[in-house]
């Protein structure tokens, strides 16, 4: 929860992680590339005083989670993705049945993501229905630019993604997060495209597809898609890291969005622990639009469009009725310890 | 052969997603001349930059330096790159990326070089128009100007104007739009228009500000993307810096 204009706003990270990216989990020099990677991007946009050590960024507790997102970070709620990259970590960097057991500690806390892998083939559909049957799975978060058995990546609009799509309505899940963002290894140019989005917006009116990292570097390219499919929406993750130490561009990166997809189709995330989003929302809760992008652009970054980004479009989406669910979490291990600590 | 000349031919190899050369970028981590060949280190912005980017900079950086008098081989190296050994020993033998990749790369890079060079176009176009109207041009006298009224002398350049003259703007804004028009086979001719799309059609006078928006979220991106890459660029020495105390202690 943070306060904007006087009223409470409820918070969902839209992108958040638990991962083991420690050296024993390597599987080879890939899995330290990556986590690398990962601490360079932590480096380049996070302001001084919320750097981590690279020690504590392979390999965080439950404990920092909790404080980070919840008794600090102003979340009340986090969409938990799950990254599986068993070509690079041996028991996966952070997989749904990893993130379980912090679901299970804390089942109103979570919306736990799935994922599935068109390249599985058809042998893959009763392994996907096992997870979403055995899991309290809400969504789904993919990656098309994943490795697996030689292949660099694949696109939503491939048919045996489509069988999976199917295999979504039939099981109820309805948000697909997809990540579109910097590229990993992305080798033919579809595979870094955005445009696979598009068919499959089409041809799925029902589901709904949450671009992550909102297309950057393809924010362009995605805009187009976004502003003609009612179903696409934009995930905040990196570009709203850009807040502290870029905000010219965090600026222009909005201006452009609140113009080209919208104050309701806007998804705040924070990508923990990349970065921590105690910083970024209270940025964001006080950030302004300068004065030559709003009439540039002829949008405002209102207390109400806030809100809609930080929580309101995220609770539409998965059917979260916010003050019945405030009311739950104020009951909770978390909620009775922020009682605690503002008492 | 000067050092000199070889970074200036290197000025003109761009990262062409960024649309920006890889020497200001800071790419060029080395650059080693012995008789007839050249050795150039490359350090990118992350271990996982798209090869596809990689190989069109890394064989663009073989092209033109083998284009200067005297250089007969040249090696281009990647620093921790995932895919180094591919794309150093396939650039330096000058094999397509293709070749290099036969398993997953379906095509050549023309189509991917030739979005990215249009990306660019489209940058460059909004800083010349952005430009001349802060140099005083009204958009009807954008829309309605053709090349030939573009004055250059020295670095300064000019939009002239039957009875009066719009500017100074600096002479790289024009150059640059020129340059890269003439790359995209547009009509260079002296009555073609001022300003044209990609496509090569002309704006209307009521689709400008339509345009320029369009424009002007490409640009966001590309900007964007520059600050990340630079950053990540920053932050990566951490790592050599670490390695070289490890090294003395």
């Amino acid at each position: 929860m943070i306060t904007i204009d006087g009223q409470e706003v409820f918070v969902i990270d839209g992108h958040m992680h638990f991962w083991d990216g420690s050296p024993q989990n390597w599987r080879n020099q890939w899995g330290e590339a990556w986590i690398k990677c990962f601490y360079d991007y932590h480096l380049a946009l996070s302001p001084k005083e919320a750097v981590w050590p690279f020690e504590k960024f392979m390999k965080y507790s439950v404990d920092d989670l909790v404080r980070d997102l919840f008794l600090e970070g102003h979340v009340d709620m986090g969409i938990f993705n799950s990254t599986y990259l068993r070509e690079f970590f041996t028991n996966g960097f952070n997989t749904h049945e990893q993130n379980y057991a912090l679901v299970q500690q804390y089942p109103d806390r979570f919306i736990l993501c799935g994922s599935f892998d068109p390249r599985w083939g058809e042998a893959g559909f009763d392994t996907f229905r096992r997870m979403v049957e055995q899991y309290p799975i809400r969504g789904l978060k993919l990656y098309t630019a994943e490795w697996y058995n030689g292949s660099r990546g694949w696109k939503l609009s491939d048919p045996m993604a489509y069988r999976y799509l199917e295999l979504c309505r039939e099981l109820g899940i309805k948000n697909i997060h997809v990540h579109k963002g910097p590229t990993v290894y992305p080798l033919s140019k579809d595979a870094f495209d955005v445009h696979d989005i598009d068919y499959a917006a089409t041809d799925f009116p029902d589901l709904n597809f949450i671009v992550e990292h909102v297309g950057l570097p393809r924010l362009d390219d995605f805009c187009w898609i976004a502003k003609q499919e009612k179903n696409v929406y934009a995930g905040l993750a990196v570009a709203s890291a850009f807040i502290a130490t870029r905000p010219r561009y965090f600026a222009e990166i909005m201006a452009n969005l609140l113009y080209w997809v919208g104050e309701d189709k806007i998804l705040f995330g924070s990508d923990y622990a990349i970065w921590t989003p105690k910083w970024i929302v209270e940025a964001f809760a006080r950030f302004e639009l300068p004065e030559d992008l709003k009439q540039e652009y002829g949008v405002d970054l209102t207390p109400q469009a806030k809100r809609k980004i930080l929580g309101e479009n995220a609770a539409r989406l998965y059917g979260i009725d916010i003050a019945a669910q405030k009311a739950k979490l104020a009951q909770d291990p978390i909620g009775q310890q922020l009682a605690a600590q503002a008492a | 052969m000067e050092q000199s000349a070889l970074w200036a031919q290197l000025e003109r190899v761009l990262d062409p997603e960024l649309d920006e050369s890889i020497v200001r970028l800071g790419f060029v981590r080395r650059l080693e001349q012995d008789g007839s060949s050249v050795r150039v280190v490359l350090r990118l912005p992350t271990y996982w930059c798209s090869p596809n980017f990689v190989y069109l900079m890394a064989d663009g950086v073989r092209r033109v330096l083998t284009e200067l008098p005297g250089i007969e081989s040249v090696r281009v190296e990647l620093e921790e790159h995932f895919a180094s050994e591919e794309i150093s020993s396939g650039v330096t033998s000058g094999r397509s990326f293709r070749e290099l990749f036969p398993t997953e790369a379906q095509e050549e890079l023309d189509e991917l070089r030739y979005r990215f060079l249009v990306k660019g176009y489209a940058s460059r176009l909004l800083v010349l128009v952005q430009a001349l109207r802060s140099a005083g041009a009204s958009d009807d006298e954008l829309v309605e100007s053709s090349l030939g009224q573009l004055e250059h002398t020295g670095d300064l350049a000019w939009l002239v104007l039957d009875d009066r003259r719009r500017g100074p703007v600096r002479g790289r804004i024009v150059e640059r739009y020129l340059v890269r028009r003439a790359e995209l086979g547009l009509p260079m001719l002296p009555e073609s228009p001022l300003l044209l799309l990609a496509d090569g059609q002309p704006i209307a006078r009521e689709r400008l500000t339509e345009e320029l928006r369009r424009l002007r979220a490409t640009v966001v991106n590309l900007r964007a993307s520059t600050a990340l890459c630079e950053a990540l660029l920053h932050s990566r020495q951490q790592w050599w810096q670490s390695e070289r105390k490890e090294v003395w202690q």
